[in-house]
């Protein structure tokens, strides 16, 4: 369903505000910064839910791929086996078993009959980042190098309109018309809002295969992932390649929704969601031409 | 994990009376084999029965929710549901039934039941019944109340949701791949289709073509 878009003018305003934050390692504390509000009027009611467009980049007429059985072995960036994290080859209109990581950070996910850009899934998206590598030339027993996940930082911070919310140097800012981000229950339950958390995956260790051809330099884990943002957020991350100030670069995301819900970005592959360039003090790269609309892992190369 | 597929394979090659004797350990999660109404469906269609088109499916048993929201959905409030509860040989209610697995891991099912509520509030009418069984969580364990609770909450869902944290629709797919549509003859209990996988190009046209020609008496 297709649903009215809606503009979003404020960013720049926002990222002003919100432009100097260290890149901070895992753990470090986020911060979230209130933009001052308008004080509301007497009236009680809520105002009406904005809507904006959803692109949709379901596509099942792709040809169907056969995978087979493949093995696949998670590291921490110190090199330590990630035990408990759910693995799984899940096309895009189909999922095969889903495989814990056991002691040695080992699993032997898989699926059994052919699939539409059928690719490997990996991650709990609530403690280690979930991240998708498609597979466009499966063989039975594939085995994938050790991938490494950094966790996301214990400590997230809430997102709220009208307020930028930091996590590790990542800086989303929503506007103070937004909606009320709703994470996704299934993933992160129903009681407690999901904070949001940020890390960057480490450059030497972004997996072979994650960027699809798309040459991405840097890449960075957002969660609660799957959130939609309306109207979409204003986004900086941490120029943590050392980019001369001006350069100019191009945002992507990663999308993680399947069958008919490819929304903003096809399944498991990269999408355009706008360009920035590297801040005047070059601490920040900030999507200027664009918006995140909604948080899922996101890319950046240099244009 | 894998009884229940086994002992539903046990079940297919060895019946030989008029109804299914279904084994304890297929007549829900709770393991009490004393049957409620919502199970035991004395005249549900005999043996042979199969997992493939063309064969009638076993009255397999489970607990879950018939109408979910319509009173607090715990686990006082868990019924048993099966097939049989379908079976409707003259089709005063059902003409057709499809049966559906989802897992809180599974992003297909997830996209699937963004609209499946929709679709069963268009077709319910017209004699579709649809059942949903949830068998695993995000951590890949056997679904729990809390699981189903959380499903039903999510999508809204107004069928039949119910726990099938032995996978025994793990009987009709391969294993742990999701999700299994399964469309049943509501008049005979045979099936019609499976699809393995969001298939809603596919599904729904078929069910609403099959509705059409019986609504015109082919």
């Amino acid at each position: 369903m297709k649903r009215l878009g809606v503009a979003a003018p404020l960013f720049g305003v926002f990222l002003l505000a919100c432009g100097s934050d260290p890149v901070n390692g895992t753990g470090a504390p986020a911060t979230s910064s209130t933009t001052p509000m308008p004080s509301s009027s007497s009236s009680s009611t809520a105002p009406p839910a904005l809507t904006c467009d959803e692109p949709d980049y379901s596509d099942d007429s792709l040809p169907l791929l056969s995978v087979g059985p493949v093995s696949v072995t998670l590291h921490d960036p110190s090199d330590a086996p990630i035990v408990g994290q759910p693995t799984y080859v899940c096309g895009a209109y189909v999922c095969g078993r889903l495989e814990l990581t056991v002691d040695d950070g080992s699993a032997s996910p898989g699926i059994d009959m052919p699939a539409i850009k059928p690719a490997l899934k990996f991650g709990d998206a609530v403690k280690y980042p979930e991240l998708a590598i498609l597979m466009d030339d499966p063989a039975p027993g594939m085995k994938f190098p050790v991938l490494t996940l950094p966790p996301f930082p214990d400590q997230g911070v809430a997102l709220a309109p009208g307020t930028t919310s930091t996590s590790n140097g990542v800086s989303l800012t929503l506007a103070a018309n937004a909606n009320p981000p709703e994470v996704d229950p299934t993933i992160y339950g129903l009681d407690d809002p999901e904070p949001f958390r940020a890390v960057e995956l480490p450059p030497e260790h972004i997996p072979d295969g994650l960027d699809h051809g798309a040459g991405l330099e840097r890449v960075f884990a957002l969660e609660p992932s799957g959130t939609e943002l309306c109207p979409p957020a204003a986004l900086s991350v941490p120029n943590s390649a050392g980019w001369a100030p001006g350069t100019e670069v191009e945002f992507l995301i990663q999308g993680l929704g399947a069958g008919d819900e490819q929304l903003f970005a096809p399944y498991a592959d990269w999408q355009s969601i706008g360009t920035g360039a590297v801040d005047d003090a070059g601490e920040n790269l900030v999507l200027t031409n664009g918006a995140l609309p909604i948080i899922y892992t996101v890319g950046v190369r240099r244009l | 994990m894998r009884a229940a597929p086994v002992a539903v394979a046990a079940l297919l090659a060895g019946c030989g009376t008029n109804r299914p004797e279904i084994p304890a350990e297929l007549l829900g999660s709770n393991g009490d084999s004393s049957l409620a109404a919502g199970c035991d469906n004395p005249s549900y269609p005999g043996a042979p029965f199969g997992t493939d088109p063309g064969s009638t499916v076993v009255n397999t048993c489970f607990r879950g929710w018939a109408a979910p929201g319509s009173m607090d959905d715990t686990d006082a409030t868990l019924e048993d549901i099966g097939f049989g509860a379908f079976y409707d040989p003259t089709h005063k209610h059902y003409e057709l039934l499809l049966v559906n697995s989802a897992a809180l891991w599974c992003a297909a099912c997830k996209a699937e039941h963004a609209t499946l509520g929709q679709h069963y509030a268009d077709l319910a009418p017209r004699g579709l019944a649809l059942v949903s069984a949830l068998f695993q969580n995000n951590a890949g364990a056997p679904a729990d109340t809390d699981d189903l609770k959380l499903w039903v909450d999510t999508f809204d869902v107004k069928f039949p949701m119910v726990l099938d944290p032995d996978y025994q629709l793990g009987a009709y797919a391969s294993a742990e791949t999701a999700p299994l549509n399964l469309l049943v003859d509501a008049r005979t209990m045979q099936i019609m289709d499976k699809w393995v996988g969001d298939q809603s190009s596919v599904i729904w046209p078929t069910i609403e073509d099959e509705l059409t020609k019986r609504e015109a008496g082919e």
